[in-house]
């Protein structure tokens, strides 16, 4: 239950973890579907070893490199004290990449 | 202590029992504590995601028609400004549902020939827990809302 400190660090170890798949890949319209599922299913994996004493919410989102802008923005209604999410950004040539994880105590 | 306060001795027989008078009197916001003895929420009060994108859709629609500047060319400010509103006014509708912990994603985005993939994979109790998503765009930008909905039960504990 008191985890709280220590969930952030380990989540955001693990969405890190989750870097390699987009390590080398340029975006592709066929295979971004296929890469989006992998990551989410990875970290949710992950996440459920650490503890199972939470609900989980991981969205991922990538976008090609362009010219245009973007802005992800999120509010929640919960308990800060047991509660919190944690959001990584990440690019390469072709592409970024945003992960959010939520998580709650049950 | 809410359950020694004097007013409770005085009461005898009443129409609705204690226990679901503790409840009422707590409030919707208030989050109560107290034990409902429900393992599920009730019929009323569940996440249909058909309801929330409707209210999604109003929020979103009534914000985005406040900001013609934005939808005829997108500003960076503007649209970070945008997004942190259209969540928080999202989030204050849904916040009705009692015992419900909400979360609300809002991407705003320009449109500018890209390809973009959003995903989202959870670990929930399926049978209370929902999303909802609702996209809303223009020509020259894009607005993704997906709200999440978790019923907030204390009986699901781990041994």
């Amino acid at each position: 239950f008191f985890f709280s400190s220590r969930r952030r660090h380990t989540r955001c170890r693990e969405v890190s973890w989750a870097r390699r798949w987009v390590q080398e890949t340029a975006y592709n319209a066929t295979d971004v579907q296929g890469c989006t599922n992998a990551i989410t299913k990875e970290i949710i994996s992950k996440l459920k070893e650490i503890s199972t004493n939470f609900k989980y919410i991981v969205t991922c989102a990538i976008m090609q490199k362009c010219e245009g802008g973007l802005h992800v923005a999120s509010t929640c209604f919960w308990s800060t004290s047991t509660d919190g999410n944690c959001a990584l950004r990440w690019e390469n040539e072709t592409l970024y990449c945003i992960i959010t994880v939520s998580y709650t105590h049950l | 202590c809410f359950f020694f306060s004097s007013r409770r001795r005085h009461t005898r027989c009443r129409e609705v029992s204690w226990a679901r008078r503790c409840v009422q009197e707590t409030g919707v916001h208030g989050i109560s504590k107290m034990n409902t003895f429900r393992l599920e929420p009730l019929e009323t009060e569940r996440f249909y995601p058909s309801k929330i994108k409707e209210i999604i859709k109003d929020e979103v629609e009534r914000i985005m028609a406040k900001e013609k500047e934005l939808e005829k060319l997108y500003k960076d400010d503007e649209a970070k400004r945008v997004a942190g509103e259209i969540s928080e006014q999202v989030r204050n509708k849904i916040t009705m549902l009692p015992r419900h912990k909400i979360v609300v994603q809002t991407v705003v985005g320009e449109k500018a020939g890209q390809g973009l993939r959003i995903a989202s994979k959870s670990l929930w109790a399926h049978e209370f827990d929902n999303s909802a998503t609702y996209s809303y765009e223009t020509d020259k930008i894009y607005c993704v809302v997906i709200v999440f909905g978790y019923y907030y039960c204390l009986l699901y504990t781990s041994p």
